[in-house]
């Protein structure tokens, strides 16, 4: 009895120690560089402060109150907020069409995969560098050799244009993402469900809404969970296709927040801003899991 | 019969035109690059009459890019080797334990996702001051495992739970210790996941732009996003210079692509399914 206790004792010690031995190091690095900083930026928050200087004053919720009455950072959201719609429902929709064509039989299916992957894969930054110089001289150029001169617009020099064209090379990029989680959700697809619910009398556009999208919610949670956080995180994007120009009428929030803190050396209002952003996110994010993973049905 | 096999052909055709189209702007960078800056302007989508590479030798002195390329390397190996083996152990013991505490930690890994980069991203280069690791490219490595991790972990925790625990439960009675278990018997079962990791890793560590951007500073401890940005900037005009930039710059990570797409398309697939 006394010996047993004992073994037990020193093998639940053991089972504690591998535990902490295989997780803990991940955890706290994760704790030390993500979520430490976290809280830190709440802090900072409530400050006056430059960043660098000792001297800091807390402030309350002066900061908050101060860039919700700023018309410039108001502009911020709204710009983030309709890219983020014009994103979301642009990629997916054409995510969607892309995917359900390639899903028919029919040859070179791998070939169009890679083709549609391809513009993922080339950074962000290099992304909205290419698309400078295709809007800014190709484009132009071809335009007047062709004479097609509505294609001659100042694509990324005009406000509304340039939100446009932030937009369509957003898509562009994750389009071929996109559509390759679409292709995988209707592969997994029972086959004999769709025909018989062709039997059923179901085709077209019925199928498709009845039958088709219904069963593909999980793709669709996880398309539209993944489109819309990166829509809120433009950064690398924003900083190379117009660097939130003209004037500040493209620039997005998370490029503002960094504007704020390493350029207006600003550390109180960045980090409000910081915050705001987060509350944004999260609200987004939650409202539509929740909406989407009420719909996800069992084939 | 005829007009649906016909007319599945032509939307075939139709589909291969949007997918050329789609990858034009990719393939008249590479082309132009090679081209004068005149030829440039004129003629955008011609072929390039005499192929010179005297811009990419211009872009490779000024911005020193092969140090750029081998300190991207540096990053990217380590931070996959790193992400790897932490995320591998953590997802399995988590997988496996089961329980309350794992269920707190794997939810505390998914805020991750919920919590912006930006939100972080200032306070993060105080804390690596404070540190001493800002400025460093194993400071940016240690800073980078973390970021990636959460999905890892993700991907990893499913495919522990295909694997049998039978294997584990005849290792340990053969003798083996914990990490010997792990390390011989579950993790090269983990290989398919490890493959789809190793690849997705590779494209965000070679593109990653603003962690370095906050971190990284001095001009030895550039990578390739870093002296991209610079030099784009100050040459948007020279498109000659800017092309074979932005060509150097994607070039690699186009090839690597193209060899992996698979892997990489796999992974992809698999962080969705699992996440």
């Amino acid at each position: 009895m006394h010996n047993h206790t004992r073994q037990s004792r020193s093998r639940v010690a053991a089972r504690r120690a591998q535990y902490a031995a295989f997780v803990f190091p991940l955890l706290g690095l994760y704790v030390l560089f993500f979520i430490v900083p976290f809280f830190m930026g709440l802090s900072y928050a409530g400050l006056r402060w430059d960043g660098i200087s000792p001297e800091r004053s807390f402030v309350g919720f002066a900061n908050f109150v101060s860039i919700l009455n700023d018309p410039d950072y108001l502009s911020t959201v709204w710009f983030t907020l309709r890219f983020a719609a014009f994103n979301v429902i642009l990629t997916n929709v054409v995510a969607l069409a892309l995917a359900l064509a390639l899903d028919r039989p029919g040859r070179g299916t791998n070939a169009l995969r890679v083709l549609f992957f391809l513009p993922n894969v080339i950074s962000a930054l290099v992304a909205g560098f290419i698309w400078t110089f295709i809007l800014r001289s190709a484009l132009p150029t071809l335009a007047e050799a062709t004479g097609l001169l509505f294609l001659k617009q100042n694509w990324l020099g005009d406000p509304t244009l340039a939100l446009g064209s932030t937009v369509m090379v957003a898509s562009w990029q994750s389009i071929g993402y996109t559509m390759v989680i679409y292709l995988a959700g209707l592969q997994s697809i029972d086959r004999s469900v769709l025909e018989s619910a062709a039997i059923d009398g179901a085709t077209g556009w019925k199928k498709l809404t009845s039958v088709t999208v219904p069963l593909m919610m999980p793709s669709i949670t996880v398309n539209l969970f993944m489109t819309v956080s990166q829509s809120f995180r433009l950064f690398d994007l924003n900083t190379s296709l117009t660097s939130g120009g003209p004037g500040k009428s493209t620039l997005s929030m998370a490029l503002d927040i960094y504007r704020e803190g390493f350029g207006n050396n600003n550390m109180g209002l960045a980090s409000a801003k910081a915050i705001v952003l987060f509350i944004l996110v999260f609200a987004v994010t939650i409202i539509q899991l929740r909406f989407t993973k009420r719909r996800e049905v069992q084939a | 019969m005829t007009t649906t096999r016909r007319a599945s052909l032509v939307g075939r055709i139709l589909l291969f035109l949007l997918a050329i189209l789609f990858v034009m702007p990719v393939a008249i960078v590479f082309m132009d690059s090679v081209k004068p800056l005149g030829a440039i302007l004129r003629n955008p989508l011609g072929l390039p009459l005499k192929p010179s590479l005297r811009a990419y030798a211009y872009v490779i002195d000024s911005t020193g890019y092969f140090t750029a390329v081998a300190n991207t390397l540096c990053i990217a190996v380590c931070s996959i080797v790193l992400v790897i083996l932490f995320s591998s152990a953590c997802a399995y013991k988590l997988s496996r334990s089961g329980g309350k505490l794992s269920w707190v930690i794997l939810m505390l890994f998914t805020s991750s996702m919920l919590i912006p980069f930006q939100t972080i991203m200032l306070p993060l280069t105080k804390l690596t001051r404070a540190l001493g690791i800002v400025d460093s490219i194993p400071g940016l490595i240690l800073t980078m495992v973390p970021l990636y991790a959460p999905f890892c972990v993700f991907m990893y925790h499913g495919f522990v739970k295909t694997i049998p625990i039978e294997l584990e439960e005849a290792a340990t009675i053969d003798g083996s210790g914990p990490f010997g278990t792990f390390f011989r018997i579950v993790f090269p079962l983990l290989s398919p996941a490890t493959g789809s990791i190793v690849v997705l890793n590779a494209l965000w560590a070679w593109n990653d732009f603003s962690l370095p951007l906050v971190l990284l500073q001095s001009a030895a401890n550039k990578t390739i996003t870093l002296i991209t940005f610079g030099f784009f900037s100050s040459y948007s005009m020279r498109w000659d210079y800017a092309l074979a930039c932005v060509s150097l710059a994607s070039l690699p990570i186009v090839v690597f692509y193209l060899f992996m797409q698979r892997y990489i398309i796999k992974g992809v697939v698999d962080g969705a399914v699992k996440g």
